[in-house]
Parts: C-alpha cells; structure tokens; sequence
C-alpha cells in the first residue's frame, strides 16, 4: 500500500519537470523499477492512475521499466509543450 | 517533446533523510534503522539491549506504530529516551519516512545519545523504500515466521546491513532449520546473521559487539 505515497511522489516530480520545461500536457511518463526496490509496479500503476489529476498530469500515462537492481528512478518525461 | 530525466522518485523523501543523516553525524549519533514484521520481537530486543548497552554506546529509540505509545512505554521502562511516532495522526502510514524521523529528533537528548535504534511500524514491505537518514539497516525476522522468508521478501532482506533471527529459543517447537534461512538469506545478500533469544538472552553478544564493530567502521567510536 505504499505505493500510495510513492505515486503521489512521482506525480509531484512529473509536476515539476513539466514546469521547468514548459510542458502543458503530459502524456507519458517512464520510470524504471528494479526488482529489489520494494515496490510492486503494478500497485504503483494503479494507484498513479487514480491519483492523477490536473489538466497537467491528469492524462499522463506510465510506463515501468523493469530493472534487475534497486533503483526507482524517473526517467523521462513526454509532453506537448 | 520527450525530456530526459534520471531522478529518484522518492528524491523528496531522500532530501530529507540527508538531513537527518547530517543532523546525527553532527552529533556523533549512530542511527540503525529497525524492520520486521509485526510480533517478530522489534521491541522486545531492544528492552533486551538497553541493559547491556556498554555505556559509551548510549542508546536512544524512536518507535514507529500505526497506533498507540504501548511500545514507548515498555522501552522507556529500559531507562532509555524514547519518542513515539503514531502514523495514525499521517493517514495510519504503514512504514515511518524520512520527514517523520526529522521531526522526532527534537524531541530527544541527543548529546546524550550514541546509538540510535528506529523501530519502523510492523511490516516487512512498506518500510523497504524508505530512507529515514539511518546508517544502518537491520531486519529482525523470527523462529515462527518461518524459514523460506528471505526469499518471499527478497527487497527487504537485500539491503539488510545484518539480519537477526529472533525466538532461537523455539527452534525445536516449530522445526525451523537455520540452514534453510541461511541460504534463502545469502541468495539476495551477504549480511551477516544474528541467531539470537530476545526472551533468554542467548546470542545478544554477537548483536552488541556487530553494532560496536559496525560504529567503529562508520568512524563513530569515540
């Protein structure tokens, strides 16, 4: 259930790099998540789409990686600016 | 347009545990963070330890619980500063995160503590992703919980600095067998593992004299 709190992060980040580079419509996002890292990528996709809101992320889609460490990283952003 | 980006998700989190990683270098404090499930006798080893804690590794604890002070209570018995946390004021959080621990240190003596144990809430998931500022990671799994339980927990158990094995008192009542553990454990990681009785006392030598090696490694000995 924490993936919660880790998907209210990520869209917080999205937020941000859509700020900085001046991007109006998000409409994916990637990230990678190893399989050490704790955290189930399909609890994160679940709860990313029900937290997602906003005419900025509210229709940004996810895209996991799956990686063989720890890491939970953002990766890249895709949007209209 | 596609801008490319690597940055921790929990980048936010991280922050704040550099801080208190700071704070507590600042203040010569060894922190070790505390993961298990619930019942796996967290608490229980640390009412074991306080009294046979060398007095140069003065110990302090946070307790994490989703609810109630119970556990605050049976360490502060120990003689031992203690601050709860109830993440059941922060929406029931089922880990402790960084920003929690940050805002509990005030509340203790550090100048007078050297070594600082946070008992995370009950549960070998959650507190996996969560960097609290520790040095130190320890994963406290127990004789009934199980022996395949390093490899139905391969997160947890993998960045494990060491693992305890707690209740070695009921090896023979359950037929859990050390061996079994031992391998599931050195499949995800090469920590070293404490066998040891919160109830009877037996291994807790090999436990103190790990964290005082441990804090001479870290640079935090005196």
């Amino acid at each position: 259930m924490h993936e919660v709190s880790i998907a209210y992060s990520l869209l917080r980040q999205v937020a941000d790099v859509a700020e900085r580079n001046g991007l109006k419509n998000v409409q994916s996002v990637g990230v990678a998540v190893g399989r050490y890292s704790g955290v189930v990528p399909d609890a994160l996709a679940f709860a990313f789409e029900v937290l997602r809101q906003g005419p900025v992320v509210g229709s940004a889609e996810l895209e996991v990686r799956r990686a063989d460490g720890r890491e939970l990283q953002l990766e890249w952003v895709q949007g209209e600016p | 347009m596609r801008i490319e980006i690597v940055e921790r998700v929990l980048k936010a989190n991280d922050a704040l545990a550099e801080e208190v990683r700071a704070t507590l270098d600042g203040a010569g404090i060894l922190a070790i963070n505390m993961i298990g499930s619930p019942g796996s006798g967290k608490t229980a080893l640390l009412e074991r330890t306080a009294p046979v804690m060398p007095p140069r590794m003065a110990m302090g604890v946070i307790e994490g619980d989703v609810a109630t002070s119970r556990d605050a209570e049976r360490v502060g018995r120990c003689g031992v500063p203690v601050v709860q946390i109830e993440t059941r004021l922060v929406g029931d959080a089922c880990h402790l995160d960084a920003n929690l621990v940050r805002t509990a240190l005030p509340r203790l003596p550090l100048a007078e503590i050297r070594v600082l144990f946070i008992e995370n809430v009950g549960n070998l998931v959650c507190p996996t992703a969560y960097d609290l500022g520790e040095h130190l990671r320890v994963v406290i799994a127990s004789v009934p919980e199980g022996d395949d339980k390093p490899l139905k927990y391969p997160s947890t158990f993998a960045r494990a600095s060491a693992v305890v094995l707690n209740k070695i008192d009921l090896l023979q009542a359950t037929g859990f067998s050390i061996d079994a553990f031992a391998a599931g454990l050195r499949e995800v990681s090469d920590a070293p593992l404490l066998p040891l009785s919160a109830r009877t006392g037996e291994g807790m030598d090999a436990w103190i004299s790990w964290i005082e090696t441990e804090r001479k490694a870290l640079g935090k000995s005196d």
